[in-house]
């Protein structure tokens, strides 16, 4: 079901190929709008983070640290980590340095994205 | 300085004696545990061997004292086949030879049978089981993300896991629960059905879906399915293959779906499996990042004696190289197997990772064909015609022929000069177009888009099961599955939510009155399908199909050996393999799996005491 992306994103560099050679001619294109980067597989999803509360920390810790950039959903995986997803993503180094100010907090990391790995023909 | 060495000499020899009689007696157990126990000879038959001075004329006497006759000379010296008389058994007939002082040896006429060979219907086809230079059929034409490799198809026979030995012995591992942890399981599919683990009434599908959190672990993909069907698709039931172990329990664990399993879904994976007693685990996904997380979760599987085996990844990369690494290959703990891909001739697979430091061993990993979740379909719309335009103003999308590195495609762009022109302000300009999805499981979009739009602007990819313009009634994010750039598209581009007779698939690109900017191409529009169903399989190539074989393996070894360590298990696994000359330095181990002598070997004793009095 997956394979086709292979073409899929082959096809997007190429025409992001024409149409910014084509862009850099006529306007500026808009760096946020490269096409690019909206194509490129993401290595964790985007406000989504684990963390892990130090042993018999209450839960509200997450609320008081990462609070400010509104809390959609947390989850508790066990074992003391909890997935939070966040309204705002402020970036693993600004949730890391949060936890620095808080050991109640033990450890904060994304939530990656893996990749099966296998492949075949296109059906 | 003498007596020292003699008194040293003795507790040598004493301790040597335990060991041996230790050996001894694991050896004595093993072999009767190989043995065919059932000895099975043929009833009313006896073989005998005369002694050299034993004439013609004293042989038909004996023979004949026993009331016995020749059945044939067997044209080796001494030796003769005799029928033995009517209500006497073996034993006696044993007995009264044993004692005759003109034979040398006497035994039952015992029943060989050929190694165990399954009647599944595709059995002919699975390679990495019985390779005979068999050439696979529906071969991978399209290699993963890498350049042309040789297929070695077919490949070179006597390749293979050595399994078909092993089967002599084992083929029902069911007392071991084996995860797969993965895109989910088909467990309805006709060679799984039966294989699957028993979840009781809390899990009745067999497993977990942690991608949705329900109880339905049904696989959508496939992968995950051919991950299952390769450590334990039925064996000899007269259908499709066989996998490694004819007869298991599989349990379904549902981390991803085609966007991939993420560290949250794999965490809560691992502690179900093993929390609900698997024993062994598959993961055959990778990447790049370290992942603490996860490696927390190997540590509890570790302290639970709970082998995982994973895949090496498809990157045709050093896993040991610092900048590439992949995870959880490259995780340290020693519950833990990280397996490469092996072409037909038993060459290193032109995609698979390696690492003579972190990858351990070997197996088949092309073209390798096993149960698959259903039928995938596609649908595919050239963006030349029955495409329903709107506008605001002027213009906005049509279909036109670019040209990409001089070959022309047709696209839909918006504005129609694309890509030298600019798009409207204040504009908001619709595509959109109906298919047919009725009676799919699963949907997933796909297209090749060029975006050059300004911020503040906004493309726009919307759908609807009801057909007509999908972005009308403005609920628009999220909602109707619609993605605003720069989100966009998701890279999987589900869209089963669309799933109905009457899809309405559309694009919007809609301004302000700021600047505008290039615009928007679109092309290569398809919508594979899934359609889930009891009876399809497919050949498929990746470090995926390797991991599998290994897990496997150890679920073999574990239900064969109860009393197996995770420890004993790898250690198994690994002193057991064929030393294969492609892996030289790509492994820890250089060798490839080989399934009879992992089951043959023997553990050395741990934890053996000895007190010298």
């Amino acid at each position: 079901m997956k394979y086709g992306m292979v073409y899929f994103i082959g096809l997007a560099v190429a025409l992001a190929g024409a149409a910014m050679v084509s862009a850099c001619s006529h306007t500026p294109g808009n760096p946020e709008t490269a096409p690019k980067d909206a194509l490129s597989r993401q290595t964790r999803v985007p406000g989504d983070y684990l963390v892990t509360l130090a042993e018999g920390a209450d839960v509200k810790v997450i609320a008081d640290l990462y609070g400010r950039f509104g809390i959609k959903g947390t989850k508790d995986l066990g074992h003391n980590i909890f997935l939070v997803t966040l309204t705002e993503d402020p970036g693993p180094a600004k949730m890391e340095e949060l936890r620095g100010e808080d050991a109640r907090v033990k450890a904060v990391q994304p939530n990656f994205v893996y990749r099966f790995n296998g492949s075949g023909n296109p059906q | 300085m003498k007596t020292k060495t003699l008194l040293c000499t003795i507790l040598i020899i004493v301790l040597t004696g335990v060991v041996l009689a230790f050996s001894n007696s694991i050896s004595a157990e093993l072999s009767t545990q190989f043995n065919p126990t059932a000895a099975k000879y043929v009833p009313g038959e006896v073989l005998v061997k005369f002694k050299p001075h034993a004439t013609a004329q004293i042989r038909l006497a004996t023979v004949a004292s026993q009331r016995h006759s020749v059945l044939a000379n067997l044209n080796q010296p001494g030796w003769v086949h005799l029928k033995i008389g009517a209500g006497q058994s073996v034993d006696q007939a044993l007995a009264a030879y044993q004692n005759d002082p003109s034979v040398e040896y006497v035994q039952p006429n015992y029943i060989y049978h050929l190694a165990a060979v399954p009647n599944d219907t595709q059995y002919g086809q699975l390679w990495a089981f019985k390779n005979t230079g068999q050439t696979i059929s529906n071969a991978i034409t399209q290699p993963p993300l890498s350049p042309v490799y040789s297929m070695n198809n077919p490949g070179t026979p006597g390749f293979d896991i050595n399994i078909e030995k092993a089967w002599d012995h084992i083929t029902d591992c069911s007392s071991v629960v084996v995860a797969v942890v993965d895109s989910g399981v088909n467990y309805n599919q006709e060679d799984l059905a039966g294989n699957m683990w028993n979840g009781g009434s809390t899990y009745p599908n067999h497993g977990y879906n942690f991608v949705n959190n329900n109880n339905d672990p049904m696989d959508l993909t496939g992968h995950g399915t051919h991950v299952a069907g390769i450590i334990g698709a039925a064996g000899n039931n007269a259908k499709g293959t066989t996998g490694v172990c004819w007869k298991a329990s599989i349990m379904a664990v549902r981390v991803g779906d085609t966007s991939g399993p993420t560290t949250a879904n794999i965490i809560q994976g691992i502690n179900f499996a093993v929390t609900h007693g698997a024993k062994v685990i598959n993961m055959s996904f990778g990447s790049s990042v370290f992942d603490q997380g996860f490696s927390d979760a190997i540590t509890t599987a570790q302290s639970a004696d709970v082998i995982l085996v994973v895949s090496a990844g498809n990157e045709e990369a050093n896993n040991d190289n610092v900048t590439t690494p992949t995870y959880p290959c490259n995780f340290p703990q020693p519950n833990l197997i990280c397996v490469a891909a092996l072409d037909q001739n038993f060459q290193l697979a032109g995609f698979s990772n390696y690492g003579s430091t972190s990858v351990d061993i070997g197996a088949p990993g092309t073209n390798i064909l096993s149960a698959w979740a259903g039928t995938e379909g596609l649908i595919t719309d050239s963006l030349t015609s029955g495409w329903t335009f709107s506008t605001t103003t002027s213009g906005g999308w049509v279909n036109k022929t670019l040209s990409v590195n001089g070959i022309p495609i047709p696209f839909l762009v918006d504005p129609g000069t694309y890509p030298t022109g600019q798009y409207n302000n204040n504009t908001d300009d619709r595509a959109y177009k109906s298919f047919n999805l009725a009676g799919v499981n699963v949907a997933l979009l796909q297209a090749g888009v060029a975006i050059n739009v300004m911020s503040g602007d906004y493309f726009r990819i919307g759908y609807s099961s009801g057909g007509g313009d999908p972005f009308v009634g403005g609920i628009i994010d999220g909602v109707t599955g619609v993605a605003t750039y720069p989100i966009l598209i998701p890279v999987a581009g589900d869209i089963s939510d669309c799933i109905s007779a009457n899809c309405s698939i559309g694009f919007q690109l809609q301004s302000n009155s700021s600047l505008t900017d290039l615009g928007v191409a679109i092309t290569g529009f398809s919508i594979e399908t899934l359609t889930l169903n009891a009876t399809s399989y497919n050949t498929i190539n990746g470090t995926s199909m390797a991991s599998p074989e290994v897990a496997g393996l150890a679920t073999m070894l574990r239900a064969h050996n109860p009393q197996y360590t995770y420890a004993d298990v790898v250690n198994s696994i690994k002193q057991g393999g064929r030393a294969v000359a492609s892996l030289a330095g790509k492994t820890t181990t250089g060798k490839a799996i080989d399934v009879m002598s992992s089951l043959a070997y023997i553990n050395p004793p741990t934890g053996l005491t000895a007190t010298v009095k």
